[in-house]
């Protein structure tokens, strides 16, 4: 308890963020928004888990105030109390996560073994009408090898705000193929997730986020050990009063290393979205590879995009670096190339705001239509 | 030989400048028909003036389509009637994936509501078969559309494209730039097959190379904005030989 109240001390006197974003726009996050919910009551209404999910396994793994597992055997389970210690899990920086780990509602811990056949394993984090605050931590032992499917669920109302933070330890040799979804709706979402990967492990990150009215999203994968490669393919989208801002960051550290970073993202109307790659190799990265590549299509107006990718080098020998970043709309010809397909203007914007949607593949994993998903964003 | 396109007397003003002064041009169905001309003369401007381009204004001439007047419908329109133009250069468009692309497009055609998911499975064993057969890897179909793309991949993919949206006319501009010679071979054969298959196709060159492999039956020669000459396939060895002074001085 001395704990959590240490954390909340840290917490208000702790900056959302040091420096500014860039000279046009001060942060990309938006931290208003979240400030103006900090004060909320936790969660009573949550979410409810979608139909979707039930079609989807038979494994699940749902938190609310609560945690419900189904269909996974318990010993690779640990569910813990709204009393877990994040920072064992998660090295902090920043308000947002001393108040998480200040007030956690639920955690839990999945340790996947060799022998486990955890394909199809899906985790829920529901949101609510107030605050929600959840952490999962997997590991993968050596050799290893899972299928996991992350649902991150925002809530409705103005005071709904959530903390999710997901911390993935792969042991050498293990495989990962990891899904996730966050439909933030009306909720401020703050998401860590910190992926370490050793020897010869591999993380295949497929991501959707559809944004709240503040989504802020890091994604920190650390390449520890040798042969150790990650590939992020995601999706984002903000649409009407929505804010994203979406950080894949990699860290090289070991040897022959190799990350492969693609973001897309598609902002509508008045939303706002940020997209950045960052990959940093360090100096014991002989060798190692990386590709960061993202992109924002801004439709409407007033949509804000921005995209930016940051790559630092401070090792001598590099087997490739390659990074780009781009924001546009659809251009006079490319429009015109599409029209001479058959497709209309219309169908042409909606070809791209799809294209973009279904890039990551998550929709396809889910079996989840593109209606579905947008619904959401409609009924404000 | 039925008339599948007529383009007649066609002046096109684009950015505030004249750039077609007047072009005739016939062609028929089953018929291949070159059009040449040394750079700037104006043939990517009469490909994009066919094919409805916003900002190519028809000032003065007409452009019949199976016998109607097509030159206020917009591109999109043209392309569902039977038009179809392989680009000299496709843009790239981050974002969408060439898959997710044709899908829409196949999808568009078929009148499926939805464009992105794909309605009939048998499309898809018919995009392998054209893949191999324009010497594509299957796995372009998981990059972006024109993202990367080579030069060859991207005449390769317009090819593909000619094939798989079964148009009546099919436009190619410059088809064979960039291609190493074993490329300009399969793009041959392909133009041959399309003629084969009853297609009215204008194939624009600056190059008679390419009719070293596929005989054009007709040429029409543009030399700035103009036509300059027309004739047979003759011509366009003559201006292999001789270069465009041949019709400039005519
Ligand atoms: N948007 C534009 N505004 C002004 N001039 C243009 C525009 N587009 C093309 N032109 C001009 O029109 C002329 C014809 O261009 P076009 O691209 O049709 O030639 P081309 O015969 O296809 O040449 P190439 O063999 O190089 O492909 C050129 O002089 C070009 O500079
Ligand atoms: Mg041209």
């Amino acid at each position: 308890m001395a704990l959590k109240e240490k954390y909340m001390e840290i917490a208000e006197k702790e900056v959302f963020q040091e420096i500014a974003d860039s000279p046009t726009m001060k942060y990309y996050t938006n931290w208003k928004e979240f400030q103006k919910r900090l004060v909320a009551q936790d969660s009573r209404v949550y979410m409810e888990l979608p139909d979707w999910i039930e079609e989807l396994t038979d494994k699940v793994v749902v938190l609310s105030d609560e945690v419900l597992v189904r269909g996974v055997p318990r010993d690779y389970i640990e569910v813990h109390d709204g009393n877990y210690d994040v920072l064992k899990d998660i090295k902090v920086t920043g308000k947002m996560e001393y108040y998480n780990a200040a007030r956690l509602t639920r955690a839990v811990t999945i340790r996947i073994p060799r022998e486990a056949s955890l394909n199809g394993l899906v985790l829920v984090s529901l949101g609510g009408d107030g605050y929600t605050g959840h952490h999962i931590h997997i590991e993968l032992e050596p050799f290893a090898s899972a299928e996991v499917i992350l649902v991150d669920l925002g809530g409705v109302g103005d005071s709904s705000i959530k903390t999710l933070t997901i911390a993935v330890d792969m042991d050498s040799d293990s495989r990962l193929k990891f899904y996730s979804i966050s439909l933030h709706e009306e909720a401020a979402v703050y998401s860590r997730r910190v992926y370490r990967l050793s020897a010869r492990s591999r993380l295949e990150l497929n991501t959707f986020y559809s944004s709240g009215p503040a989504t802020r999203i890091n994604e920190d994968v650390y390449l520890n050990g040798e042969y150790s490669e990650i590939e992020v393919n995601s999706s984002s989208l903000a649409g009407r009063n929505k804010w994203g801002d979406v950080l894949l960051n990699v860290r090289h550290r070991g040897e022959r290393s190799k990350s492969y970073i693609n973001g897309r993202g598609v902002v509508l109307e008045d939303g706002i979205l940020t997209i950045r790659g960052i990959a940093i190799v360090e100096k014991s990265a002989e060798w190692s590879s990386s590709h960061v590549e993202v992109h924002v299509s801004a439709f409407g107006e007033q949509a804000k995009g921005n995209a930016s990718p940051m790559l630092e080098i401070h090792t001598g020998n590099v087997e490739e670096a390659f990074h780009s970043a781009s924001v546009s709309s659809l251009s006079e010809d490319e429009l015109f190339y599409l029209g001479t397909r058959g497709l209309s203007k219309d169908e042409a914007r909606e070809l791209l705001v799809e294209g973009i949607l279904h890039f990551s593949g998550v929709l396809e994993r889910l079996g989840l239509s593109i209606e579905t998903v947008l619904r959401g964003l409609n009924h404000e | 030989m039925q008339t599948a396109l007529k383009v007649q007397n066609l002046k096109v003003r684009v950015g505030g400048k004249e750039i077609l002064k007047g072009v005739d041009l016939e062609l028929n169905y089953g018929e291949i028909h070159a059009v040449m001309g040394p750079n700037g003369s104006g043939k990517s401007t009469l490909a994009y003036t066919i094919m409805g381009r916003e900002g190519y204004e028809i000032v003065e001439g007409d452009i019949l389509f199976d016998g109607v007047s097509i030159k206020d419908l917009p591109a999109d329109e043209r392309a569902l009637r039977g038009l179809f133009l392989g680009f000299q250069e496709p843009p790239s468009i981050p974002g969408v994936r060439f898959s997710t692309f044709l899908i829409a497009v196949i999808n568009k055609r078929m009148g499926a509501p939805d464009l992105t998911t794909l309605k009939d499975p048998k499309k898809l064993r018919e995009i392998y078969n054209l893949l191999n057969e324009v010497g594509l890897n299957r796995s372009v179909l998981s990059r972006e559309l024109n993202v990367g793309f080579s030069g060859g991949e991207k005449k390769r993919s317009e090819m593909l494209q000619a094939l798989l949206l079964d148009p009546k006319v099919i436009i190619l501009d410059e088809p064979d730039s960039g291609l190493d010679v074993d490329g300009v071979r399969k793009i041959a054969e392909i133009i041959k097959e399309l003629k084969a298959k009853g297609k009215a196709i204008l194939l624009i060159t600056h190059y008679a190379r390419l009719f070293n492999f596929v005989e054009p039956d007709k040429v029409t020669v543009l030399v700035d904005g103009k036509v300059a000459a027309t004739g047979g396939p003759e011509l366009a060895h003559m201006i292999e030989e001789k270069g465009y002074q041949v019709v400039r001085q005519q």
